[in-house]
């Protein structure tokens, strides 16, 4: 590939040769004004807060008390499915046992490489991709889903039906919180994060909101 | 057709008569004012969101090549290559080097503007690669040969009937005109195309410069899948997507998405900062980041650098009254609606688009929605200076204002014309108050509108009637 040096060098002096566009431009405010607010913060708000989001962007969700009635729910959520694709490790110890135990096949799907449409053929008929979440914002219903290491990004991308552990302590208020908290760090050390708030739409034709176009149509979130 | 902003006359009244476009027009362009309006509205700080928003822009702006720098440095640390083009011939170039350099056959691409702009498709195509957008607004586009009428919504010009027959002409789609039908039918075609692509070629919403990271906003999961599944992953990206911070990140993404669709955040916002990783399990072997240029620097060293702080959101072609009606394809343009009547003028040279800066009532409506506050009738303004100091306007209109100048210097001549002008369109209304056809060349304003008659007496007569009466 040649990458003309004198391409970079002929944009970057054309743009330091122009006196700064915006010489009145106010300096970055502080604190910055956060789009979204939400008055309470304390735990119970947030979750609150979140359902109320998430379900209003038609995501599906059930919080549980423990995190054995978690495992219990995400057997049942899973059905008839005999095989499902998951990050390695789950944020849920004993999963993979109790799958197991219910004859459930647990693919760890690795994809890297020249030829990919083999191994992607073959992962495609998988119904049920089963992921953790590094958190999610209360105030616009989004799950933090970074993909790094074993977390892959295939479980969540693939599959029709996606079923999110997110642990209740785990609820930021709002993008600019989560940003300013660990957004920074996590950006530095993960290739990739999508903010997902609920499942895959479109309006393309005449604006009318169809679900599960590329992406997962459902989207399930088990709090424990 | 071969399309040409210089033809946005003709290609607007052919518009105004065109049944169907006028049906999904109508459709379209009130659902996205109306989910703006309330997504925007339910913020009580809304206009000092949109300050902030904006200040952010202008502060990148003001640090473009810096950041740029400071950009390249930190995702090419992680493993990304940064190439930057002049223009379009060379961004195209350089993309299509990457796909040969990796053997690539099958190119899958996420929505992006900015390849429109430079047109790659048919670059690469001619390479005898297969290119396939899967954007479903964007893939329609392609599977009928036509254009995007819109920014973020490009099929905005199509009614779900011709979608339907679409799809069951090339897709052999069974016949229905349900979206959801047609959505699935889309669905199933795209997922094998994804699933054998070689190479992925996205946009991006943001560069952030401090953290040296890309963001793709999606809703249907095109774009993270496109940046995801195969091995090679390019960017495409004006430079003038950069912001500086990821505080000024989280304003903009969040007054993009409720100003493009009304929603508080898009279903995908993907941040990519760099290529998959050796431990990933998944994830693009190599990403490319081709930052382009194609006349923004120029732009941006002259007094309409404002439009550079555009984030592309299409708020502003739906709430034009000239786009409602004519849509996007009478611009003739890549962009259409009000940042297109300044953009493409801009980028083509404003002789070759001369009846854009005027395809605009000066309303208003397009700067109260911008969610940065871009002064497009300003620009609309300046540019019909430029068109007129650079003699680009028609000799009838020159010979008009160089008429009307003299008549407005002498009294004489003033008073004539009044009566001449009170009496002929007292006798062409037939005694109402308006003139529906003026003869001659002055038919040309009442084609469009009605003229009012003049009143019965001039002032000057009313006032000397008063000064006798007294």
């Amino acid at each position: 590939m040649t990458n003309p040096t004198s391409s970079r060098e002929r944009i970057l002096s054309r743009l330091r040769g122009s006196p700064a566009p915006f010489p009145d431009a106010p300096n970055a405010p502080q604190p910055y004004l956060s789009v979204t607010n939400l008055p309470d913060t304390s735990p119970e708000a947030l979750l609150t807060r979140f359902q109320h989001e998430w379900e209003a962007l038609k995501g599906e969700i059930t919080i549980t008390p423990t995190p054995e009635a978690a495992i219990q729910t995400v057997i049942g959520l899973i059905g008839e499915a005999k095989q499902v694709m998951s990050w390695e490790p789950l944020p849920l110890p004993g999963l993979p046992e109790a799958l197991h135990a219910q004859g459930v096949a647990v693919a760890r799907p690795t994809v890297r490489g020249e030829d990919r449409s083999g191994p992607y053929a073959a992962l495609d008929p998988i119904s049920v991709g089963i992921t953790g979440a590094d958190g999610a914002l209360a105030t616009t219903g989004t799950l933090i889903l970074n993909t790094q290491g074993g977390q892959g990004r295939l479980p969540s991308l693939l599959p029709p039906r996606h079923l999110v552990l997110l642990r209740r302590d785990r609820l930021f208020t709002h993008l600019e919180g989560w940003l300013a908290a660990e957004g920074r760090a996590l950006l530095e050390a993960s290739r990739s994060v999508a903010l997902v708030s609920g499942p895959s739409k479109t309006g393309d034709i005449e604006m009318q909101i169809i679900y599960g176009v590329h992406g997962p149509k459902i989207v399930h979130v088990i709090v424990f | 057709m071969e399309r040409s902003p210089n033809q946005f006359p003709q290609a607007a009244q052919n518009a105004l008569k065109n049944p169907t476009l006028q049906t999904a027009m109508e459709r379209g362009t009130q659902n996205g004012v109306n989910s703006r309006l309330r997504a925007m509205g339910e913020l009580p700080h809304a206009d000092q969101l949109r300050q902030q928003g904006r200040a952010a822009k202008q502060r990148a702006l003001n640090h473009l090549p810096d950041l740029l720098t400071q950009f390249e440095a930190q995702i090419s640390a992680r493993g990304a290559q940064v190439l930057w083009a002049e223009d379009a011939a060379e961004a195209n170039r350089l993309i299509l080097e990457i796909a040969q350099k990796h053997r690539v056959k099958k190119v899958v691409k996420g929505k992006s503007m900015v390849t429109e702009e430079i047109g790659l498709n048919p670059v690469l195509e001619g390479a005898g690669l297969e290119v396939i957008e899967t954007d479903l607004g964007e893939f329609i586009v392609q599977l009928d040969h036509d254009t995007p009428s819109h920014i973020v919504a490009p099929i905005i010009h199509k009614t779900r009937e011709q979608v339907r027959d679409l799809f069951m002409d090339r897709l052999h789609m069974p016949a229905s005109d349900d979206p959801a039908v047609m959505t699935a039918h889309a669905r199933a075609h795209l997922r094998q195309e994804f699933l054998s692509a070689d190479m992925g070629i996205t946009g991006a919403n943001f560069l952030i410069a401090e953290t040296g990271t890309a963001v793709i906003v999606t809703n249907e999961g095109n774009g993270r899948m496109t940046s995801s599944l195969p091995k090679v992953h390019v960017i495409a990206v004006g430079i003038e997507k950069i912001v500086p911070t990821l505080e000024d990140f989280g304003t903009l993404l969040q007054i993009l998405t409720r100003s493009a669709t009304g929603q508080k955040m898009s279903v995908y916002t993907h941040l990519m900062s760099g290529p998959a990783s050796p431990q990933d399990p998944d994830g693009p072997d190599s990403m490319y980041v081709v930052l382009i240029d194609n006349g923004r620097s120029r732009i941006y060293g002259e007094q309409y650098a404002e439009v550079l702080l555009c984030l592309r959101c299409g708020a502003c072609q739906h709430v034009c009254p000239v786009y409602q009606n004519v849509g996007g394809h009478a611009y003739g343009a890549v962009y259409g609606g009000p940042i297109g009547s300044v953009l493409t003028p801009l980028q083509q040279g404003v002789e070759n688009a001369h009846p854009l800066p005027y395809a605009s009532s000066l309303c208003g409506a397009c700067q109260a929605a911008c969610p940065v506050i871009i002064n497009l009738p300003d620009m609309l303004l300046k540019l019909r200076a430029d068109l007129v100091s650079g003699g680009h306007t028609e000799p009838i209109m020159q010979m008009g204002i160089k008429a009307w100048a003299r008549v407005m210097q002498s009294p004489r001549l003033y008073g004539l014309g009044g009566a001449a002008a009170r009496a002929g369109t007292r006798f062409l209304s037939r005694g109402s108050e308006t003139v529906t056809a003026l003869p001659g060349i002055l038919g040309n304003w009442t084609d469009q509108r009605d003229f009012p008659a003049f009143a019965p007496k001039s002032f000057h007569q009313l006032w000397r009637e008063r000064e006798q009466g007294s």
